[in-house]
């Protein structure tokens, strides 16, 4: 043969075998390995390289110095001193408004240009920041409050003017935060607005950049004055990679597509198998032509490598393609623009999908290779074994190992495949014992019992393929609609009629009746906590490094000043654990000056181990006071009531100032009351818990419907497996069929067996399937959201029904009942 | 029992076309054929007369293209496939060159899929009585596959004879075994016919064979001619 030959051949073949079943299932499996690889890839790289930018670019400098609290201006003008550019940025959260319009945004104060990185603006500008009563935001902002360029923005008490959309900026933070559409502003013009009375949620961070050494020096003196709180990050900082939870978006992504892949790597194996033992005569009767073993071989690879060829082009136009439905659906959720993916991470599907086909056809083709051409003579069939399963033990090591490099993670590969297998070995064997079971107990109660029981036990080796494959496909789908719509819905739903979805915070002391006044006038009767913000540094009179373990020392709630809060009636929410509440004044004791009454909450208590009569004291502003428990309560964090670890029994604390908290249910007609309640009073902030929630819900859905596209070329590749395995059987299955009719059954008695046995399997896949789901969802929404679990009926009725009709569809599209007559052919023709 | 009923076949101007592309193809015509309860016939001629052709027909597999046929005095044109599947399960049975035996299932439970197709309610029960008649009383639990050619015959021929049909079909069934074997199968065929006053209609090409049966009968260029063995 020369060289064209082989190719010429190969394409003709590949052609030819279209006709072929196990031929188009392998192609459509591989077809769709290469999509699920690289649209995870792509998808996974876009996002990561969005959420997780890297760089001083990025970052906006190459060192940062952050805290909660007002940093000393003596280090950045020492910083500046010294060559080092230096600035500072002020970020907080707050309400903005536009006409009758809030939303929640994030503002960045700018005191000067970022020292590294640029803001692009359109239209573009050449201000580094922008002009007093000047504001630049994102689209998101101006989408959401229905702006355009010119119009007055509103925030605390200053109004300001939109004059550029922020196409993409430094220093964008991460986490959920950077959800917020985000605002820049002048720092002058900050103080104005009022926004930062007592109780602001403020970020402070002190921006640097220079040479290295420079920074070196500068970091190793500004770690040695670290104040509590301050916190020092560049780009090498590894908390600024691993505190994220977004970095486990790329991940998941990518794990998301283990299952697809074993999936899909299964039907090309089994499909391959079926092809190369249809092509056993085919590559006999060309021996017989004078083409020698090495050459049918190379056909056969050729013709592999064409399949694979129109695969990976077409699977990464798919990727293109479903890559920009994905992105349009996260593009109201991620910062925009998203970063473009390389063109090696397009290509890894191919490359995977390449070495899949390679590793698990070689061994088949070496076995075509050394067909036999006295077949021909004899009129043989290639026997379907398994033959020497060595080169299968080695091809599965090279896939785990290109899985692996694919996923980033060997160890979590393995574990994540011998999971799979495990698990899906053991629905298998449960599944199949099950069929036989229900079955067998069945039996005498149908005239078609007993001939269901014998093809149930013929079928079982199938059966530990199939029932898993759909049962963890189900599964899988359900957990993952399930856990993102109970997340809110229920939340929702859970929450009484009159939850307040208001919540009012800063109030300063002077303002308190005014608000109070205004919330009467709309018939709203709030309840005002003083907040007051202190930090635990002493128990029972011992600091805090002596009173805990180091564990203990590291709790989060030690590291920050709490919120607390006096009252004389704990709050109806709260439900004591433990001791009693007593609003009794506070005591003279002879060792200390004053020791008040303290009510704690019972998850901080056992984590730092305080327990009733221990004596607490906390540094409020300079002012050191000391409590003595007297109870534990419990508290329910999602019930969007007022919540606190430590209330304080009245007369300790009231000679100090504190700011006011008040939350209020408002109805449909709340923006009256938001607008006259920010132009009245400025500087208190103002949130709607219900444009939270439609943040998350928009949010969750946009994630829920990305996943709900991945999963889909998941089930794809499921539903595929789950045609290729009933293909498989189909000649068995039509040879049952022909036999069972010339002993007496009809092809309606046939039928309905096949719909029965399909009903049954279908039956116990949806079943185990609402099972594994109920068992999964359980955790996920105790640990999880936090919600009382709870069973789903729908489940119970939707997945077996989903399930048979599945089976039944599949098995009708891939099993054509033949006539009596073409029966008995069947039968002698064997 | 009058002449009539003895008559378990008659079949009348039987002829059978394909259409191929080459036009149609006619592989026999205006064949009459009558057969009595308890005969045993053999049925021979060369590869490609439609041997098996007709024995489908005969069998109420097939429709012939023209022509009549009674099984058991019953025409089957009239039936639905749902009767006429259970006039099969009630009369006929085969026993094929290649077994035929389910390889996921038991010697007793091949046995058992007629009966169950009936639903009878002794199955296990009756098939195992038919296994100890074949002599194979040791192996109910065997799969084919532990089984050798000759025992696989035997289960076959079990289950042949486990609905205790009218007919009985067979189609070369000594052409997998080897002679000492088949021999036996024969023997164990032919005896239990006896016992069951079966009709037996066998197509072989084995002339020895064909001579052991009452009546022998040539398919060769579309007719079907009585011949003296």
């Amino acid at each position: 043969m020369s060289i064209t030959t082989p190719l010429q051949l190969a394409a003709k073949q590949s052609i030819s075998c279209l006709k072929l079943s196990e031929w188009r299932a392998l192609i459509i499996a591989l077809l769709l390995a290469v999509t699920i690889a690289s649209l995870m890839a792509v998808l996974g790289e876009r996002i990561e390289r969005t959420l997780m930018r890297q760089g001083s670019d990025i970052l906006g400098a190459d060192l940062i110095l952050s805290s909660s609290r007002t940093l000393d201006e003596s280090t950045l003008v020492s910083a500046q001193e010294s060559g080092i550019t230096a600035s500072e940025v002020v970020q907080l959260g707050t309400m903005a408004s536009h006409d009758e319009r809030f939303l929640l945004v994030t503002i960045r104060a700018l005191q000067a240009a970022y020292p590294r990185g640029k803001i692009t603006l359109e239209p573009p500008t050449p201000l580094n920041i922008p002009k007093p009563n000047e504001v630049w935001a994102e689209q998101s902002a101006l989408d959401r409050l229905n702006l355009t360029l010119g119009d007055q923005i509103t925030l605390g008490s200053v109004s300001f003017t939109l004059t550029a959309v922020i196409q993409s900026a430094p220093d964008r933070g991460r986490g959920f935060i950077s959800f917020n559409p985000q605002l820049i502003i002048n720092r002058q013009q900050l103080e104005q607005t009022g926004l930062l009375g007592p109780g602001a949620r403020l970020s402070y961070r002190q921006l640097f950049a220079g040479t290295p050494t420079q920074i070196a020096t500068l970091r190793q003196r500004l770690e040695q004055n670290l104040k509590t709180g301050e916190k020092l990050s560049s780009i090498t900082s590894e908390e600024g990679q691993q505190n994220s939870a977004l970095n486990k978006a790329s991940s998941y992504l990518r794990l998301g597509a283990l299952f697809a892949l074993l999936i899909s790597a299964m039907t090309i194996f089994l499909s391959l198998r079926r092809f190369t033992q249809s092509q056993y005569k085919r590559a006999a009767l060309l021996k017989t032509l004078g083409v020698s073993d090495q050459q049918i071989l190379q056909l056969y690879i050729i013709q592999l490598c064409l399949a694979w060829l129109l695969c990976s082009v077409a699977g990464v136009i798919l990727t293109w393609l479903l890559e920009s439905a994905g992105l349009t659906l996260l593009q109201g959720v991620l910062p925009q623009p998203v970063p473009a993916a390389s063109i090696f991470t397009y290509l890894s599907g191919p490359l995977l999908g390449i070495t899949i086909l390679l590793c698990l056809g070689l061994p088949s083709l070496f076995k075509l290779q050394n067909s036999n051409p006295l077949q021909l003579i004899q009129d043989q069939t290639a026997p379907l074994t398994w033959g020497n399963k060595l080169p299968y033990a080695a091809a599965m090591l090279i896939l785990v190992g290109a899985t692996a490099w694919y996923l980033n993670n060997l160890l979590l590969t393995i574990s994540l495949t011998l999971c799979l297998l495990v698990v899906g070995g053991l629905l298998g064997s449960l599944g199949a014992y099950l069929s036989k079971v229900i079955s067998q107990k069945f039996a005498p109660h149908h005239p078609l019992g007993n001939l269901l029981f014998s093809r149930v036990q013929q079928q079982q080796r199938w059966y530990k393929l199939q029932i898993p494959v759909i049962c963890l496909l189900f599964s899988l789908l359900s957990i993952n609609l399930i856990a993102l719509n109970d997340l809110l819905s229920r939340w929702q739903a859970q929450l009484p009629e009159e939850t307040p979805n208001h919540f009012v915070i800063n109030i300063q002391e002077w303002e308190k009746e005014g608000v109070q006044t205004l919330l009467h006038s709309h018939q709203i009767d709030p309840q005002l906590w003083p907040i007051y913000r202190g930090r635990l540094n002493a128990i029972n009179h011992q600091p805090l490094s002596e009173a805990l373990t180091q564990k203990q020392q590291d709790h989060p709630s030690l590291n920050r000043e709490l919120n607390l809060t006096t009252t004389i009636q704990l709050p109806a929410h709260n439900t004591l654990v433990a001791g009693q509440w007593r609003a009794s004044k506070q005591t003279e004791k002879t060792d200390t000056p004053l020791i008040g009454q303290v009510s704690i909450e019972e998850k901080i208590a056992s984590e730092l181990g305080l327990t009733l009569g221990d004596i607490v004291t906390f540094n409020i502003g300079g002012i050191e006071r000391s409590a003595e428990v007297n109870s534990i309560r419990s508290v329910q964090w999602d019930s969007f009531q007022p919540n606190f670890y430590f209330i304080f029994a009245p007369g300790l604390l009231e000679d100090i100032s504190a700011s006011y908290l008040t939350s209020f249910h408002l109805g449909d007609n709340s923006a009256d009351i938001s607008r006259q309640l920010i132009e009245q009073f400025p500087t208190l902030t103002l949130i709607d818990v219900r444009q939270i929630l439609e943040q998350l819900q928009h949010l969750l859905t946009r994630l829920s419907m990305l996943s709900s596209l991945l999963m889909l070329l998941t089930t794809s590749a499921g539903l595929i497996l789950l045609y290729v395995t009933l293909t498989q059987e189909l000649e068995q299955r039509r040879y049952e069929n022909a036999l069972l009719q010339t002993l007496g059954a009809s092809q309606q008695q046939c039928k309905q067996l096949d719909r029965m046995e399909m009903g049954l399997i279908g039956m116990i896949s949806g079943f185990m399937a609402v099972i594994i789901s109920e068992l999964s969802l359980w955790p996920i929404h105790q640990q999880l959201l936090k919600l009382d679990p709870v069973v789903h009926p729908y489940l119970w009725i939707s997945l077996p029904i989903l399930s048979c009709g599945l089976f039944m569809l599949i098995s009708k599209l891939s099993h054509r009942q033949q006539s009596l007559a073409s029966s008995y052919r069947t039968l002698i023709s064997r | 029992m009058n002449q009539k009923t003895d008559t378990v076949i008659s079949a009348q101007h039987l002829a059978k076309r394909f259409k191929t592309q080459a036009g149609n193809l006619e592989l026999f015509k205006d064949l009459n054929l009558e057969i009595q309860r308890g005969e045993t016939v053999a049925i021979i001629g060369p590869s490609g007369t439609g041997k098996s052709s007709l024995l489908a027909i005969l069998a109420g597999l097939d429709q012939p293209s023209t022509g009549t046929i009674l099984l058991n005095n019953t025409d089957l044109e009239g039936l639905s496939d749902k009767q006429r599947a259970a006039f099969r399960n009630q009369h006929i049975s085969f026993v094929f060159q290649a077994f035929h035996l389910l390889p996921d299932l038991t010697a007793l439970q091949n046995v058992m899929l007629p009966l169950q197709i009936r639903n009878h309610k002794n199955a296990a029960q009756e098939a195992t009585h038919w296994l100890n008649k074949v002599d194979l009383a040791e192996r109910l639990n065997h799969k084919p596959a532990e089984l050798s050619g000759g025992e696989q015959q035997r289960v076959a021929i079990a289950r042949s004879f486990a609905t205790q049909p009218t007919l009985l079909f067979a189609d070369e069934p000594t052409g997998n075994l080897d002679e000492q074997t088949g021999e036996q199968i024969i023997q164990q065929l032919f005896t239990l016919n006896k016992e069951q006053n079966t009709t037996l209609i066998l197509i072989t090409h084995d002339p020895s064979l064909a001579k052991r049966c009452q009546r022998a009968l040539k398919l060769q260029n579309g007719e079907l001619t009585e011949i003296d063995l």
